[in-house]
């Protein structure tokens, strides 16, 4: 599997809907995941990177290498992990075999940067988490950043501001000088955020098929009940919002989600908006238009789409087809 | 009839919004003027001027602040025109507004009638906030207060967060989001839905009553601005509407949420941010401060037809 997939990067911070769009991207031919790097978010980068390789084991893919990046954002000093969401450990309590190995030697940026460079396609970034790795490559490797095909980040939001406070969504909260760079740096940005994401829900019911099932099931069952507890406490809702898979889902099936090209800042300085997104929808400032903004998304078809792939994980990873 | 104090800048959707109340039960004690999409002398004349037009020679125009607390100046000629009227050449009232400043105004006829008047603001806030400067009990006293303005979860007009009222003057509309009293902000994410049918349109053009007369000539520009946004020549009502649900607030339902004005913002100045996420726990007393009531679904068509009720169309 893989050879003729579309090379990718994920970089992201396990995190439960981080775990879950890891194992949409690992769960059919549609993506060659040429490496994982880590990020601090959801959780410190310790247990993101030790996330990441357990899940890669939990999924057979002890192959695909695991790059550590940032613990801390470029500038802001107040960020803190989504342990209410994503539990202490950053996969709600739920405990995976360790992997038989460690993070790749290389650094993320490194490793992306290997990737890019041994690539006879352009490699697209998939961003799952804050983006400081992908500012950290466009400063320290702007060549190389600019051979990616696109980065693909989940992240802000255009009508739908903020999760994480009432105008920022938590990725771009979290290190706002980063996304601003991203946004601005010429590279083909698509930006996945709460206006879709938002609408990407399971509810638990979507996930029947895995009782009884294998050990891919069992941490999916998991992982989902207490990101569920999360909602119905501060939301009265069982339905769960998927971000993180639907920015995956967004590039092995384009048309699940329809995007429009606008022109998107970040505000670095505001004290009630700092973190958020300016999306000018409709052309009041003279910004240049270059990033594509999802709006709309195929919600059935994403929930199908992604329900349909975990359940059969597990079948996958028993034949040994990786 | 509701007694109520009338303060605007007008402007052409200003000028609909006199009518609109006029028409639909509205008592005007006073109106007070601010800068806004004119400068407030211009905007002082234009109030004069329509309320004559309107049949309302006695009511008091009492002009107010030239300019925002914290920042320069800036109009919107390019929406209302030169004269702030659509430059269709109307002729000026000849009053001159009364003697006493705007907010000083406000403060001495909410002194006089506590818990009588409703206060209807469809400018930037800046008499507004001045007045709650010079009478903190100023909340306590009026009966009701109905804003245009702000855009909770839909792009502004002055920028691309920010809605025109509170993004000409940030730290006022922070000062009445701040006052512990039941307000109402008819934002964008509302007043934009109001679009008129092209049948409403034709019944304005048509009509041979002097108000809508009135009316055709001062939306031509109106129509000319929002007919490129709209896709087609009509245009939305953005301060009728506050007036409206300042007489009827029956047409529209409400939902309280946390907000606050951007002061700070490179890119977001301006923008009066509502907390839209609906997590627990939600507010439930109106007059805690930081606590506004946007408009959550409206009778548009009852809303329209008594804006072509009111002027005769």
């Amino acid at each position: 599997m893989g050879a003729t997939g579309l090379p990718v990067v994920i970089d992201t911070d396990p995190g439960i809907d981080d775990a879950i769009a890891l194992m949409l991207a690992l769960s059919g031919p549609e993506l060659d995941v040429r490496a994982v790097t880590t990020v601090g978010g959801n959780a410190g980068l310790d247990r993101t990177t030790e996330n990441a390789l357990r899940l890669l084991h939990l999924l057979g893919r002890d192959d695909v290498p695991v790059g550590a990046g940032a613990d801390q954002p470029l500038v802001r000093r107040d960020s803190l992990p989504a342990e209410s969401i994503h539990g202490t450990d950053g996969l709600g309590g739920i405990r995976l075999d360790p992997a038989p190995r460690g993070a790749d030697r290389r650094t993320a940026v490194e490793l992306v940067r290997d990737v890019v460079e041994e690539s006879a396609e352009p490699v697209t970034l998939i961003a799952l988490g804050p983006l400081t790795n992908v500012a950290a490559l466009l400063a320290a490797s702007p060549g190389v950043a600019a051979l990616l095909g696109r980065i693909v980040m989940m992240g802000g939001g255009a009508r739908v501001l903020g999760n994480m406070t009432p105008t920022a969504e938590f990725n771009v909260w979290y290190d706002p000088e980063a996304a601003s760079r991203v946004l601005a740096s010429g590279v083909p940005v698509t930006m996945v955020g709460l206006d879709v994401t938002r609408r990407a829900r399971t509810v638990p019911g979507d996930w029947a098929a895995l009782h009884g099932g294998g050990p891919v099931a069992r941490a999916v069952l998991g992982m989902v009940e207490f990101y569920t507890g999360f909602y119905r406490a501060t939301s009265g809702t069982d339905a769960i919002a998927q971000h993180d898979a639907l920015a995956v889902a967004a590039v092995m099936r384009p048309g699940l989600v329809t995007t429009r090209r606008l022109h998107v800042d970040v505000e670095c300085a505001g004290s009630l908006t700092r973190g958020m997104t300016v999306v000018d929808l409709d052309g009041v400032g003279a910004g240049d238009p270059r990033t594509e903004v999802a709006l709309e998304v195929d919600e059935q078809a994403f929930a199908a789409f992604l329900v349909e792939r975990i359940v059969g994980l597990d079948g996958r990873t028993r034949a040994g087809q990786d | 009839m509701t007694d109520l104090i009338l303060d605007c800048d007008t402007g052409i959707d200003d000028s609909l919004a006199i009518l609109y109340g006029a028409g639909n039960g509205a008592h005007y004690v006073a109106c007070t003027v601010t800068h806004g999409n004119v400068p407030v002398h211009v905007g002082a004349r234009n109030t004069l001027t329509i309320l004559d037009r309107a049949g309302l020679p006695d009511v008091p125009v009492h002009q107010g602040a030239a300019r925002p607390m914290a920042q320069p100046l800036m109009t919107a000629e390019w929406v209302h025109g030169q004269d702030g009227l659509g430059d269709t050449g109307l002729t000026p009232s000849p009053r001159t507004p009364a003697g006493r400043p705007a907010a000083a105004e406000i403060v001495r006829l909410a002194r006089e009638r506590p818990g009588e008047l409703t206060l209807v603001a469809v400018g930037p806030l800046t008499n507004l906030g001045l007045a709650l400067l010079l009478e903190p009990r100023l909340p306590e006293l009026v009966r009701r207060v109905v804003i245009m303005g702000g855009a909770a979860g839909v792009p502004g007009n002055a920028s691309e967060t920010g809605e025109a009222n509170v993004w000409h003057d940030p730290e006022a509309a922070q000062l009445v989001v701040d006052a512990p009293w039941d307000v109402v902000f008819v934002g964008l994410e509302i007043t934009m839905t109001t679009q008129l049918s092209r049948a409403s349109v034709a019944r304005i053009e048509a009509s041979e009553d002097p108000r809508a007369q009135l009316v055709w000539q001062l939306i031509q520009h109106y129509l000319d601005v929002y007919e490129p946004i709209l896709g087609e020549r009509t245009c939305v009502l953005h301060d009728p509407l506050a007036m409206a649900l300042a007489l009827d607030p029956g047409l529209a339902t409400y939902r309280l949420v946390r907000a606050g004005v951007e002061l700070r913002g490179e890119r977001t100045r301006g923008q009066l941010v509502a907390d839209l996420r609906g997590f627990d726990p939600m507010p439930t007393d109106p007059r805690e401060p930081g606590v506004i009531r946007i408009v959550e679904t409206l009778d548009t068509a009852e809303f329209h037809e008594r804006f072509l009720r009111a002027l005769g169309a």
